[in-house]
């Protein structure tokens, strides 16, 4: 029997395989474009998944996992002949103990829709990655993804317990436990977070909850120069402020945000400073006070702030948009945009920036810079076309020089989208950087312990 | 001119993948994650449909990811390329029945009668029963237009219900064999639900009752009364679409009709979107009834009820908030989580060629209204009414307004 029928024996009513079916899982949303994989597979229950992988083991086949198919790096694309495994039909919220300040959930539940859930319950499961309408919490587990949110909260990795996970022979696993603690052996739970698929498929996971924050403050502050910013960012830090959200926008990001009618910036500067502050309702106004004299004390031109919830939400929503606004400033189709990632300790932002902004300048590359700046990361949205050898070389050596910077500050050359097939080649250089090229063969050594016949997403974060 | 192929690049050409619209698409839920009938799958098949064209292959097997897209719009009010997955499927399916490739024999059908009987079913004078006894004068120059569609109720929810009961080779079957014989369309009305008639034709004598108590003057076409054409449009079949849009801006025409008075949110949107685009100098003034009863008052007994606001006229319009407004005047109204133009489709639109996924979408739709713990929905549109009305209790607005008029 062929691929398909067997899969079809094993999951009846699970399996996609005609041509138009499988073209939507050659791509995710990055700038890869993907092999059509054998087969789609759907599976329902952990059982499923154990026979499809325990089946794809024996026959040899390579195994994709995919969630929502948001992953920026190639992360989710298929490999020649793999099998894609779409975890989207467990999409259950199985239980959600406020007491316990625990959900279990399955792979597939959206991130947005188990916020949703929790928001009816005072809650909220703090990762926001600006995809999680459509990411995933097997996803988001896999990428170690992060958001807005990070700066107070932290990543993925700090909100799940525990796990349920199949390894590529079939076996199911629990991780970890659906406890606030558990000193149980080596932590496989947070080995498997970040893992990009390469280890075990995620079907289900015990992740922290927490209450929603009281009343919400927002600051704009404008400047005039990065230097400013990034030195405003470490004096609140080092002030012993904790900001919600700390994100920071370039002129062409907000006139990219702006130009989709979700907002208008009241000050034209070429850079904006989003500070979140949070407490009892009382205290706000003053917490507003000091952080506005501590700002234009940094260098801020214009400050203004807002607690109304309905313009709360729309900066909200451009801020995560901002992105995604970004990319229709595409010259023409072939467009597409390499995003940097990297991540530097707060305190070194102001000469990382300005370090940056001068490699901008010196190359002539096209960029839009933006980022989680409270935690030290920066997105640097880079613009090439495709079809143009010249300026993708000239863009994989900004790339390249901005992941020196960080590397030089003491920082890392991916913060949270993961390495997927993009940043395979940065990462080897920050190890070399460090001198711990070792770390990699440790790596190794685990995908082999884990999956030995290397079926599980391979040619994704190793070489 | 753009040809619809040059159309269909531009809007597809913007996508960039972010997945995004495929949170919100109710039919890749309800076909179980299938992606390619879900949004950015349909928008990649998109794409595909381009390049296989190009190469001359034939693109039959591209039919049902854009056949079954409920062009709800859901996927557009969170699109942040602005691209629309439903006007990609819209456009999809035109080329489709232009090349006359993987154009199911159902929807065939269903260009054949509107085409021959100026309506979906050739329901010929039962369509204007409802006005008996009315004394609804048939000339004036605001025209009450019901378009057909409360009266096409009773018998469409019995054709699909016969329909759906039967697997997808069977129904192909009974397709074919409608296509070759003619008169298996006047069988279809003997599938008729009557109780369903009577509630129908109800809610129409309300409407006109409401529409006198605002003091409007209207006439009414009864039996000459042509459906607006609304299946044609949506199936992609533009040429039919084209000349029979002439037809009916012609019989306004000719009976004198100045403005139009609409009942239900699918003839609205055709005749306020689609007909100024393709009838030359269409310049009749368009209402829907809601809007003219803005001055009536309604007594409200505080009953509870969730609003379910109809794709239709909640995403296709900038502002068509007089449904919810009067609504709000009689009852405790409530609001599921998907709402305003985020609202989510009633499943409807596929219960004909995919009943399996238009019924996965309704019980979704009937999860959301339920967890509003009213107990009981209240809706705008005969299609939505239908539909949901299958899970539950559902109330037309009609109804409601008539019942609280003046109390
Ligand atoms: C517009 C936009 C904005 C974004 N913003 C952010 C941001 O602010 N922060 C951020 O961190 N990321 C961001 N991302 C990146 C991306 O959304 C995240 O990485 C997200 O975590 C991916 O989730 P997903 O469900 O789409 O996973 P997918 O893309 O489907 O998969 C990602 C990886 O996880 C693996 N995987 C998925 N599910 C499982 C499973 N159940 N078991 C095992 N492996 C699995 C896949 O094999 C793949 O390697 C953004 C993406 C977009 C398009
Ligand atoms: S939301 Fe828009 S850009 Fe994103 S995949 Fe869908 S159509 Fe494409
Ligand atoms: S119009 Fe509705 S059904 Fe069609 S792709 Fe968009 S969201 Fe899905």
């Amino acid at each position: 029997m062929g691929i398909v029928s067997d899969l079809e024996s094993i999951l009846p009513g699970g399996v996609l395989s005609a041509r138009e079916e499988l073209i939507p899982y050659s791509r995710d949303a990055s700038h890869y474009d993907g092999e059509l994989p054998a087969a789609v597979v759907l599976p329902r229950t952990s059982g499923e998944v154990s026979a499809v992988l325990k089946y794809c083991s024996g026959k040899g086949i390579p195994v994709v996992a995919r969630g929502g198919g948001t992953s920026l790096t190639g992360a989710s694309i298929p490999v020649p002949g793999a099998v894609v495994m779409s975890l989207m039909r467990m999409d259950r919220v199985m239980s959600v103990s406020v007491e316990d300040r625990v959900a279990e959930v399955q792979a597939g539940v959206r991130i947005d829709a188990l916020n949703r859930r929790l928001a009816g319950l005072g809650q909220m499961f703090p990762p926001d990655p600006g995809s999680s309408i459509a990411a995933t919490v097997g996803g988001i587990i896999n990428t170690n993804a992060g958001g807005l949110r990070c700066v107070r909260y932290g990543t993925t990795k700090d909100w799940i317990l525990g796990v349920e996970a199949v390894l590529m022979d079939g076996t199911v696993l629990q991780f970890g436990n659906r406890t606030l603690k558990s000193r149980i052996g080596y932590d496989l739970t947070s080995l498997l977070v970040g893992s990009e698929g390469t280890l075990a498929v995620v079907t289900r996971a015990y992740v922290k909850i927490v209450s929603k924050p009281q009343a919400v403050a927002r600051l704009l502050a404008y400047f005039s120069d990065i230097e400013s910013l990034g030195r405003a960012v470490a004096d609140v830090k080092a002030a012993g402020m904790e900001p919600l959200i700390a994100e920071y926008l370039d002129g062409m990001t907000m006139k990219a945000v702006e130009s989709t009618g979700t907002y208008k910036f009241a000050v034209c500067a070429p850079y904006v400073l989003l500070l979140d502050l949070d407490g009892p309702e009382e205290a706000l106004s003053r917490y507003v006070q000091e952080a506005s004299s501590l700002l234009r004390r940094s260098g801020a031109t214009e400050i203004s702030s807002t607690t109304d919830r309905a313009e709360l939400d729309t900066l909200y929503t451009a801020r995560k948009g901002a992105y995604s606004s970004l990319l229709k400033l595409r010259r023409s189709e072939r467009d597409v945009v390499l995003i940097g990632d990297i991540v530097v300790p707060p305190s070194t932002l102001p000469a990382v920036l300005r370090s940056i902004n001068s490699i901008v300048e010196s190359e002539g590359i096209r960029v839009a810079l933006f980022g989680h700046i409270g935690d030290g990361n920066i997105h640097a949205n880079i613009f090439f076309d495709q079809g143009d050898s010249s300026e993708r070389a000239r863009v994989e050596h900004f790339h390249s020089s901005i992941a020196r910077v960080a590397l030089e500050h003491g920082g890392s050359v991916s913060a949270e989208h993961g390495i997927g097939l993009e940043k395979m080649e940065l990462l080897r250089e920050e190890y070399r950087y460090r001198r711990s090229e070792k770390a990699l063969e440790l790596m190794k050594g685990i995908k082999s312990v884990f999956d030995p016949k290397g079926l599980l997403n391979p040619g994704k974060v190793l070489h | 001119m753009t040809s619809t192929a040059d159309n269909l690049r531009a809007e597809a050409g913007k996508c960039i993948n972010c997945g995004f619209c495929e949170a919100v698409c109710p039919t890749l839920p309800s076909s179980g994650y299938d992606s390619s009938k879900g949004a950015r799958g349909r928008v990649m098949l998109g794409k595909e449909l381009l390049s296989m064209l190009s190469l001359g292959e034939d693109i039959s097997a591209l039919s049902d990811p854009f056949f079954s897209c409920l062009d709800c719009y859901a996927c557009a009010q969170v699109c942040p390329a602005g691209v629309n997955a439903g006007k990609v499927s819209h456009l999809a399916r035109e080329i489709l029945v232009e090349k006359g490739r993987g154009v199911p024999d159902l929807a065939r059908l269903v260009e054949r009668s509107i085409m021959r009987y100026n309506s979906v079913l050739p329901l010929g004078r039962r369509a204007g029963r409802w006005a008996e006894g009315l004394s609804i004068p048939d000339s004036g120059d605001t025209l009450l237009y019901t378009g057909q569609m409360y009266q096409l109720m009773s018998y469409s929810s019995a054709l699909n219900e016969f329909l759906g009961r039967r697997g997808d080779s069977s129904r192909r079957f009974i397709a074919g064999l409608a296509l070759r014989l003619p008169w298996l369309m006047h069988g279809a009305l003997l599938l008729n639900r009557r109780a369903m008639a009577r509630e129908m034709d109800g809610h129409l004598r309300n409407i006109a009752a409401l529409l006198r108590s605002a003091g409007v003057n209207f006439f009414y076409l009864g039996g000459d009364e042509p459906y607006p054409g609304t299946l044609l449009h949506d199936m992609g079949f533009s040429s039919s679409m084209r000349e029979y849009a002439v037809r009916v801006a012609g019989i306004f025409r000719s009976r004198g009709v100045r403005r139009v008075v609409t009942v239900d949110p699918h003839t609205h949107d055709m005749l306020c979107n689609v007909y100024p685009s393709i009838v030359d100098g269409f310049d009749i003034e368009v209402v829907h009834y809601t809007e003219l009863l803005g001055d009536l008052e309604f007594g409200n007994r505080g009953e509870k009820l969730a609003f379910h606001e109809p794709c239709h006229l909640a995403r296709r319009f900038d502002d068509m908030s007089a449904p919810l407004a009067l609504a709000r005047k009689a009852a405790d109204i409530s609001l599921p989580a998907s709402c305003g133009r985020g609202t989510h489709c009633c499943g409807g639109p596929d219960e004909l060629l995919y009943p399996e996924i238009g019924r996965g979408v309704t019980a979704a739709r009937t999860g959301q209204l339920d967890e509003t713990g009213a107990g009981t929905t209240l809706t705008a549109c005969p299609v939505c009414l239908v539909n949901l009305g299958r899970n539950g209790r559902v109330v037309d607005i009609s109804d409601l307004l008539a019942s609280s008029l003046g109390e």
